[in-house]
């Protein structure tokens, strides 16, 4: 071995740990570089045979009224266009017990396009059978599971002929590589969560949702370069245009239908309208003529009510007449009765008193007599006293003359005497008097008694005279009681007479009330019809209005038909791919550079210290005129 | 036209705004075969000539020409080529290379070219036939500098350049160094530039060569060289 390259093996070898550090941090800065710079294309490179593999579409053709057929068939006659393959899609709700996942089902497609890999379980065989693909997060569904299947949309059909199926397989579509987005749809929270395959005849609507185009030059390019880019375009734009025409011939089909129904429609409804209100005419008209009677009717019966509450008055006056005639008689011949009692009383009475008076009259003239008597004997003791007192006043004079002669010693007693006498005689002018007095009362009350029993005759004979009105009063009263008796039965018979004609008339007018309560009755119903007529006529009218003019304005809304051409990049997994692969590209850029900047920098300060070091011997080295780049080898 | 010639070689140095001449009109002529001795005070640009013969610096201004060829206006590749090939330095301080054992030393300035003395045979010729498997460490600073002269010499170089070879070694090393130098000039007819401050020595010169103020100020022509151990200083 040359001396120059040992000089550079024993300088390593005296200095191993940093000469394999620096090889280390080399060997990695280089190795980070050049593999995550790698892995941009590698990436790309698996991703494009795996789509290659799987027959992934390049270009996917919606239309915004559906696919025909015909359109099938003009795509495929495009340049560039290889394989045309339609589908159906539609998005449902998927339950399994009570968890719900929002699922994309689609139509089975052939394995020439996005072919299917099932990893689990197997194909279907049945028709209750079908195959899931799911999103990992949720990982709900498995082999053997039922499921149904719900419309979330108001359609008024079930997109597909049956809404059971049992899993039988789970599978891996090249279409959704991310493992957590599965595209977005209109129902439920918008995230889709599922996909299903099942036959294309399970679907009920005839047109197909989309067809996906696949070219045979496309897949030799590398997916996601440019020279696939620019062919896909390309061929793209052939598509819109012819997009254009076939698009136009479809909307004149399904429009030119929908216009038709839709002037049918105008015309029904005219027509419906026109008769719907003649009805309505109509049946006001019953309904006011019914109001007329029944006002009518009404009138008749609050005339007659009037009629009936008069008579019901009269009856009611009649009968507290009678009623107070009836007291009245009752009082009467009580009051007769009474009379009678009374005069008999009365009558009892006047004889009781006319023997009374006439007992009293008689004691009355014995006690005159005996008055008279007494008088008489008053009157001898009045003359007696008289005498007596001439005989004392006598006396007296003579007792004067004697006092005045005599003395009153002398006459003293005689003066007694005398005084005696006067006593005597006081006591019996005292009793005279009395007497007199008495008599006087006597004959007072005798002339009282006198004046009593006359007034107690004329008492008694006003008393019989009134006795005897009474009693002609009595008669009278009795006669007219009977007549009144008499009145009143008339009166009460006419009474219950008329009490029947009320009742009769107030059954005829209750009668009449009723009937007119249902006819009242039944005019509310047929008003209430009436107008629920109305409402629904209007209601009716008002919806089919609005349904055709919706149904213009779905028309107008639709748009036009339209051809919307979706590639690969559209599919949110694919892109993400593509933008991971360029990050890390981007990363390849800048972050091992810096790593191997570091590399560098170490080897460069490694480097720098060694030719520091050595710097004798490399100028040594270059005097002894070794080339530069040999001794760059021990550095 | 002499072996070696230098014409009026400028070399200057910059520095801030002092310009130091290293060699400043430098002109004398060596003829081959002889051994020629350059003396001169310390800083006069002795070592500056010898770099500038030896290929490893250039000249700003004037001729050098070694064997008819103009060593002035080489590229950096002729100029290495011209080291490899031409040149044979001997150094103040040996420079030998550490890794290396004495005969590897020899051997990597013998490599690079095709015509040249085998380094056992070399070293044996500066009497260190027993010492060539040893490392510099392991030799004497004498030994050391017959190495280095055997690595010189082994190169079959059209010219010897000596810089102070008996700067760093004893007085009878020393002469034993100049000694073999003589020989070698003699035997070998190679021409020897010897660049000293030692002006005791320059009788062994055929030519001494006075610099002074970085210039030739003086030329002398020995037609008697006296032999080194001849020589008491």
């Amino acid at each position: 071995m040359k001396a120059v390259n040992k000089n550079t093996f024993r300088e390593i070898s005296k200095s191993k740990s940093r000469f394999l550090s620096i090889l280390l941090i080399c060997a990695i800065g280089v190795g980070f570089f050049s593999g995550v710079r790698a892995t941009c294309g590698i990436m790309k490179t698996s991703a494009d045979d795996y789509f290659d593999g799987h027959n992934l579409f390049d270009l996917r053709v919606l239309s915004t009224f559906g696919l025909t057929e015909d359109d099938v068939r003009a795509i495929s006659e495009v340049d560039g266009v290889d394989g045309v393959f339609p589908s159906k899609y539609t998005d449902l709700a998927l339950h399994r017990g009570e968890e719900e996942y929002l699922t994309r089902v689609f139509s089975k497609t052939p394995d020439e396009i996005n072919k299917v890999d099932i990893f689990e379980g197997r194909a279907p065989e049945t028709d209750e059978e079908c195959i899931v693909s799911y999103n990992i997060l949720h990982e709900g569904l498995k082999v053997g599971d039922k499921i149904t299947l719900e419309d979330l949309t108001e359609a008024d059909e079930f997109p597909l002929v049956r809404d059971e199926y049992t899993v039988v397989g789970l599978y891996q579509t090249p279409m959704y590589i991310s493992k957590t987005q599965r595209g977005s749809t209109n129902i439920g929270d918008g995230a889709i969560d599922a996909f299903m395959i099942v036959p294309e005849e399970h679907f009920t609507q005839d047109v197909y949702t989309e067809i996906y185009v696949r070219s045979d030059t496309l897949k030799g390019f590398s997916s996601y370069s440019d020279e696939y880019k620019e062919l896909r375009d390309s061929i793209s734009d052939k598509l819109e245009t012819l997009g254009i025409d076939r698009s136009e011939i479809r909307y004149d089909e399904v429009i030119g239908d929908a216009l038709k129904e839709i002037e049918d429609g105008e015309k029904e409804l005219e027509k419906a309208k026109a008769d719907g209100q003649k009805e309505l005419d109509d049946a006001k008209k019953e309904l006011d003529d019914a109001a007329k009677q029944i006002s009518d009717g009404e009138k008749e019966l609050d005339d007659a009510k009037k009629e009936l509450d008069d008579g019901a008055a009269q009856l009611a006056d009649g009968e507290k007449e009678l009623a107070d005639a009836k007291k009245e008689i009752d009082d009467g011949k009580a009051a007769l009765a009474e009379t009678e009692k009374t005069l008999a009383d009365a009558k009892q009475q006047l004889d009781e008193s006319k023997a009374q008076l006439d007992a009293g009259q008689a004691e009355l003239d014995l006690q005159k007599a005996a008055l008279e008597a007494g008088k008489a004997e008053l009157q001898s003791a009045r003359a007696q006293y008289e005498q007596g007192l001439a005989q004392y006043e006598e006396g007296l004079r003579q007792l004067q003359q004697m006092e005045q002669a005599y003395g009153s010693a002398a006459v003293a007693e005689a003066k007694a005497q005398l005084e005696q006498t006067k006593l005597q005689l006081d006591n019996a002018l005292a009793q005279i008097t009395q007497n007199e007095q008495i008599i006087a009362a006597g004959e007072e009350q005798l002339s009282a008694a006198q004046a009593e029993i006359d007034a107690g005759t004329a008492q008694y004979n006003a008393g019989l005279a009134e006795y005897e009105d009474g009693y002609s009063q009595y008669l009278d009263g009795k006669k007219a009681l009977e007549d009144a008796e008499r009145e009143y039965n008339e009166g009460a018979e006419t009474l219950a007479q008329k009490r029947q004609e009320y009742n009769d008339g107030l059954k005829s007018y209750e009668d009449g009330m009723a009937e007119l309560s249902d006819a009242r009755k039944k005019y509310e119903d047929g008003l209430v019809e009436y107008n629920d007529g109305v409402a629904e006529y209007n209601s009716e009218i008002a919806d089919a209005e609005k349904e055709l003019s919706d149904a213009r304005e779905e028309i107008s809304d639709a748009g036009n038909a339209e051809w919307y051409i979706f590639t690969r990049d559209d599919n949110v997994g694919y892109s993400e791919y593509e933008s991971n692969s360029e990050r890390i590209n981007r990363i390849a850029a800048i972050f091992p550079v810096f790593f191997l900047l570091v590399a560098g920098l170490v080897c460069l300060t490694t480097m720098s210290r060694m030719v520091e070091e050595q710097r004798t011997q490399i100028g040594t080295h270059k005097a002894l005129g070794t080339q530069t780049a040999r001794l760059c080898g021990i550095i | 036209m002499a072996f070696v010639t230098l014409k009026d070689v400028y070399k200057r140095y910059h520095v801030g705004e002092v310009t130091i001449n290293a060699a400043d009109g430098m002109t004398f002529d060596i003829e081959k075969g002889e051994l020629a001795v350059i003396v001169g005070p310390s800083g006069s640009g002795k070592t500056t000539v010898l770099n500038m013969l030896g290929g490893m610096d250039s000249c700003d201004e004037g001729i050098i020409s070694v064997d008819g060829a103009r060593v002035d206006g080489y590229n950096r590749k002729q100029l290495t080529l011209y080291r490899r090939y031409d040149i044979g330095f001997i150094f103040q301080f040996y420079n030998l290379l550490p890794n290396l054992t004495a005969k590897e030393n020899v051997e990597i300035a013998a490599q690079t070219k095709r015509d040249y003395i085998p380094a056992v045979e070399i070293l044996e010729k500066v009497g260190l036939g027993e010492r060539i498997n040893n490392f510099p460490a392991q030799l004497s600073g004498g030994e050391q500098q017959r190495v280095s002269i055997a690595r010189a010499l082994s190169k079959k170089p059209k010219l010897l350049l000596c810089d102070e070879p008996t700067g760093a070694l004893d007085y009878n090393t020393g002469k034993m160094i100049l000694k073999l130098l003589q020989d070698t000039c003699r035997r070998d007819g190679m021409t020897v530039i010897l660049v000293t401050h030692n002006t005791a020595i320059t009788p062994m010169a055929d030519r001494v060569i006075k610099i002074k103020n970085s210039r030739a100020s003086e030329i002398i022509l020995n037609d008697n060289p006296t032999p080194v151990e001849q020589i008491e200083w």
